[in-house]
């Protein structure tokens, strides 16, 4: 017989097998160690010789292959790239203001800005509070290669109370005047000229009645 | 804004995460035979996983994508052990339900349907007597894995990886032929 004629034969013993095949099914950790390479070949093997006849195991192993492969992938892309994704940065930030990302500027940091504090936006000014109905003045430092810098302050619910776009280092909203005593919080993003994106931290501003 | 209305911008930030993590294990996954609902149920998993580690934290911090992947990667086990007792809940209804009948009805021919059936059993014995070391191999070579797949499963060098073929497809054909089963040629493993 030709191989192809022994690989029906094989698929037709393999059907005929009970469910589950002749030996119990490994557990799903077994099947997580194959697919991540981990533990000793024989018991690899083992696993490997009871997944290859039983099609719910096998289900089991290929999603996990997929899985464990996918990491390893993303992983390496992030290594060579040095990029990380911060989404859940500020999803922790708009939680801190007990609702979900009320800001446009945190949503489309989804993708786009990048980790490590070396190179993050510092910011100067206000410090913790200001009078409300005033100009203020929000500073913050320069950040090399920043071509725009996108401030925000944010209300409770996290939406944003004002905004302002500019190559400076500073702005002065006039929405801001218009705001009543309460608390917010503000942050800068910088985006360079080669399209990276930082940030800085968020901020909290209490606007003080008169 | 309304609560709602942020946790539904908070849902579509986790949705940018999972979608990205998921594009890439479905495009992984093409390779295999990977149950697209099955990798729908884990990623749902993440999702209320990330909710939920982001609804407590009181830290800001970055998610890496090795965290995203742990978090898929045991959201995968729960998954898979949910969907194991719901199997073995299911087949205990079944047997309590219709034990009597089953224990009454004659047990199928398992190889009724297929013409030849004697010679698959052959194969299945055949299988059987394959050393350890080789047997998986050979099961998923004429599962239509292919070799590199193989090899990559296993952490494998490719020449290993034929060599053990190579010897698992000679044990295989030498027990067939004793029990008197021709295979004209092994096509070449290597
Ligand atoms: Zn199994």
């Amino acid at each position: 017989m030709s191989d192809e004629r022994l690989r029906e034969l094989y698929t037709a013993a393999m059907a005929a097998r009970p469910r589950g095949g002749e030996t119990a099914h490994p557990s799903p950790e077994s099947i997580a160690a194959l697919a991540r390479r981990e533990g000793s070949e024989e018991s690899r093997l083992a696993t490997l010789d009871h997944v290859m006849s039983c099609a719910d195991c096998r289900r089991e192993l290929d999603l996990l292959r997929s899985i464990e492969q996918a990491g390893g992938a993303l992983g390496s892309a992030e290594r060579q790239s040095s990029r990380r994704w911060f989404v859940p940065a500020a999803l922790a930030a708009s939680l801190l203001l007990a609702v979900g990302v009320g800001s446009r500027l945190l949503r489309q940091d989804a993708d786009t800005t990048r980790g490590g504090s070396e190179d993050a936006v510092a910011l100067i000014q206000p410090g913790s509070s200001a009078a409300a109905g005033g100009r203020i003045v929000f500073a913050w430092h320069p950040v090399a290669g920043a071509s725009r810098y996108e401030l925000e302050l944010l209300d409770t619910s996290g939406g944003v109370a004002a905004s302002a776009v500019t190559r400076d280092t500073s702005a002065s909203p006039a929405a801001v005047e218009q705001l009543p005593p309460g608390e917010y919080r503000w942050w800068v993003r910088a985006t360079t000229s080669d399209a990276r994106a930082l940030r800085s931290d968020m901020r909290s501003l209490r606007l003080t009645g008169r | 804004m309304t609560l709602p209305e942020a946790e539904h911008n908070l849902s579509l930030a986790v949705e940018a995460v999972v979608t990205r993590f998921g594009a890439m294990v479905r495009q992984v996954g093409r390779r295999y035979r990977l149950d697209e609902a099955d990798l729908d149920e884990v990623m749902q998993e993440v999702r209320i996983r990330l909710w939920r580690a982001q609804r407590t934290s009181e830290q800001i911090g970055e998610v890496s994508t090795s965290y995203v992947y742990r978090t898929a990667s045991s959201a995968a086990l729960d998954v898979i052990r949910r969907r194991r007792s719901r199997r073995a809940e299911h087949h205990q209804s079944i047997d309590a339900e219709d034990g009597a009948v089953a224990l009454a009805e004659p047990a199928p021919d398992p190889h009724g349907a297929l013409e030849g059936s004697e010679v698959v059993r052959q194969v299945a014995q055949a299988i059987e007597t394959i050393p350890a070391s080789r047997r998986p191999v050979v099961r998923m070579y004429l599962a239509g894995h292919p070799r590199e797949e193989i090899a990559g499963l296993m952490g494998w060098t490719e020449g290993k990886t034929r060599n053990l073929l190579y010897r698992g497809l000679a044990d295989l054909r030498d027990r067939l032929q004793a029990m008197g089963v021709g295979w004209e040629r092994a096509e070449e493993a290597g």
